[in-house]
């Protein structure tokens, strides 16, 4: 972490900064904040983007209730599934229109970091 | 010389390791495999390792915790808040195997676990409490969940809207609330569901839900020959999801209402043989108070009354273990003084609806100063996993009125730095100088509104070419460097796959 003291025209900035490979991460005023570079050909690409059609455990935890049933058809932003971390609740909406695969776990079943959870086939790739 | 267990992690562990060694006793921290990136890992005198890092398989682990302290020779087990303070079994596990607890009995244990009779115990108190009441399932042959008939029957003479919980459920788990009978029908399959699995428990608790109150507590201690000590109140009512974030003594009650429920403290605890810390928790709506719940145990907020007050609760409870008295001051020389506040600083983004971040801390500064202080357990190069609990560092400050005070917690958040993950700080600097922070009106569901509808999070400060031209000025700098350096990996994120 560095300690920067910059002028720019007429402006003078100083700040804590420390560089990452994704970006910067900024102390300035009081306010931290990180800085990404804005990617834009790339953020064209983001919308046609493959939908992650296996959903796995991001941390572990607890499987909480699971909303649908194999062979379910299910429609964007419907919930999936709710997962319990510590005191924290995260559910899994889907992304899209489509159909419920396969369903790798049970409600109050414990997950390990990166299982899987459920296999969807959405109807657009 | 004596040892004293820790059965715990984080600030809390340091806190602990702290007072006793400043008592002149030796400590061990009881930790899961891998948690060894924190400070109470390094300060400790002696560590053992009682499980895998799955809290299930070592914090919550009563055997291994035993076994833990047993192996190392401590005579005292230190429970911390959180993980087993609260369990009754935990606490007849170290009485069986003459370990001290440093708590109250088992008996007050599982007194105040339940909520039923909690209640039960400050009606005969003469205490106030919500209006309530214990409904008890049963499944059908099919081990299926069904609505009774006379649900209406078995519901009159409750006022709505209804809070529904688990009756052996603690804290913000598992709570709903139902305004009507037909969204008390459509709750019910679901608390029932989670009351099976999470407590093993059949039994429901409805109660009357104040939606215009605030959570105020208040500090009890009870010394080994049974000196009873009303250490003043406190504010908790800025809550997410009924999670405290921002907590300060004392409140902003009027004395008169402040000396019932002192009364009726006294009260409650007359009934009872307790020893040590604990907090009677009340809901205050207007004029009236209704008795919550009692928390036998130390809180994370305990900060703040010791700022006031100028005392150590946590060296208090091992003194009251060691049979010695808790305070060098007496009662009658114990007075209030000033304001304190605490923000809990979590690994928790609020521009994503606070989702749970974590990871490496990069780079941290922790405020100091007159009156400043931070509780956390965690320094540069320490990781914040998801595995536990979110919260990284309390920053509490002492001033002698609330204005002031809230003026050097706003300094002092303005000096928390911390680079490696989001953080709820933004939202914390927002909530404290927001007008209904600032004018007392913050109510129990408060929080919610506020950061839905007022909270955005702060703009980049600084210009975005400039930025850019810094990143690459960085980043070019940083890749001459590498050339020298060739461990140097990017940081951890394990959400990152997942939000991309």
């Amino acid at each position: 972490m560095l300690f920067l003291e910059k002028k720019r025209k007429d402006e003078e900035f100083s700040f804590f900064v420390l560089n990452t490979q994704e970006g910067l991460w900024i102390h300035y005023r009081g306010n931290t904040f990180f800085w990404k570079e804005k990617q834009e050909p790339k953020s064209s690409k983001k919308i046609t983007k493959k939908k992650k059609e296996l959903i796995q455990a991001p941390l572990p935890g607890r499987i909480q209730k699971i909303f649908v049933k194999e062979g379910a058809t299910i429609k964007k932003g419907q919930n999936l599934l709710s997962l319990s971390a510590m005191k924290i609740e995260y559910s899994f909406k889907a992304e899209d229109d489509g159909l419920i695969e396969l369903i790798f776990c049970k409600e109050a079943e414990s997950v390990s970091l990166n299982q899987n959870l459920i296999k969807i086939k959405y109807k657009k790739p | 010389m004596s040892k004293v267990a820790i059965a715990n992690r984080g600030e809390i562990a340091k806190r602990i390791i702290t007072a006793c060694k400043e008592l002149n006793l030796k400590t061990v921290l009881l930790y899961a495999s891998g948690d060894t990136k924190q400070e109470a890992y390094r300060i400790a005198d002696e560590k053992l390792c009682i499980g895998p890092a799955d809290p299930l398989k070592s914090y919550l682990n009563i055997s291994a915790q035993i076994e833990g302290a047993k192996t190392t020779g401590a005579q005292f087990i230190h429970p911390g808040y959180g993980f087993l303070s609260e369990n009754p079994d935990f606490a007849k596990a170290c009485e069986e195997n003459r370990i001290r607890f440093i708590g109250p009995s088992s008996h007050c244990l599982s007194l105040f676990g339940n909520k039923i009779k909690a209640s039960q115990m400050a009606l005969k108190a003469g205490v106030p409490v919500l209006s309530s009441r214990v409904l008890n399932f049963k499944k059908n042959s099919k081990k299926e969940f069904v609505l009774p008939d006379d649900l209406k029957k078995q519901t009159q003479g409750l006022t709505y809207p209804l809070m529904i919980k688990s009756a052996s459920g603690g804290g913000g788990r598992g709570l709903r609330v139902a305004h009507h009978l037909e969204e008390l029908e459509q709750l019910l399959p679901a608390v029932y569901q989670e009351s099976i699995q999470s407590f093993n428990s059949e039994e429901i608790f409805l109660e009357r839900y104040l939606p215009e109150a605030k959570h105020i507590e208040v500090q009890i201690f009870v010394s080994a020959s049974g000196e009873v000590f009303i250490l003043g109140d406190r504010d908790c009512s800025s809550q997410r999801r009924h999670q405290k974030i921002l907590e300060e003594a004392p409140s902003s009650l009027p004395n008169s209402l402040k000396q019932r429920i002192k009364k009726a403290c006294l009260e409650l605890l007359s009934l009872i043989d307790y020893q040590g810390a604990g907090t009677l928790e009340f809901l205050v709506a207007g004029n009236d108070f209704y008795f919550l719940e009692m928390n036998t145990r130390l809180q994370v907020e305990h900060t703040v009354t010791e700022m006031i007050y100028g005392i150590d609760l946590v060296k208090a409870q091992v003194l009251t273990a060691l049979g010695r008295p808790p305070f060098l001051i007496s009662q009658k020389d114990l007075k209030p003084r000033g304001h304190s506040i605490q923000c809990r600083l979590c690994a928790e983004d609020p521009a994503q609806d606070f989702l749970p971040t974590g990871g490496e801390i990069l780079s941290c500064l922790w405020p100091s100063g007159l009156n400043t202080r931070v509780e956390t357990g965690f320094q540069k190069g320490d990781e914040i996993s998801s595995f536990y609990d979110s919260l990284i560092a309390k920053v509490i400050v002492w001033e002698e009125n609330r204005t002031r005070a809230i003026e050097k917690m706003n300094q002092a958040l303005n000096q928390t730095l911390l680079f490696g993950f989001s953080t709820n700080l933004p939202f914390l600097k927002f909530l404290l100088l927001h007008k209904d922070f600032i004018s007392q009106k913050i109510f129990i569901p408060s929080l919610e509104k506020i950061h839905s509808e007022d909270y955005k999070n702060p703009p980049l400060a600084l210009p975005e070419d400039f930025l850019k031209s810094l990143f690459q000025e960085l980043s070019a700098k940083n890749n001459s460097q590498k050339a020298f350096n060739p461990s140097s990996k990017p940081y951890f994120n394990p959400w990152s796959d997942f939000l991309a």
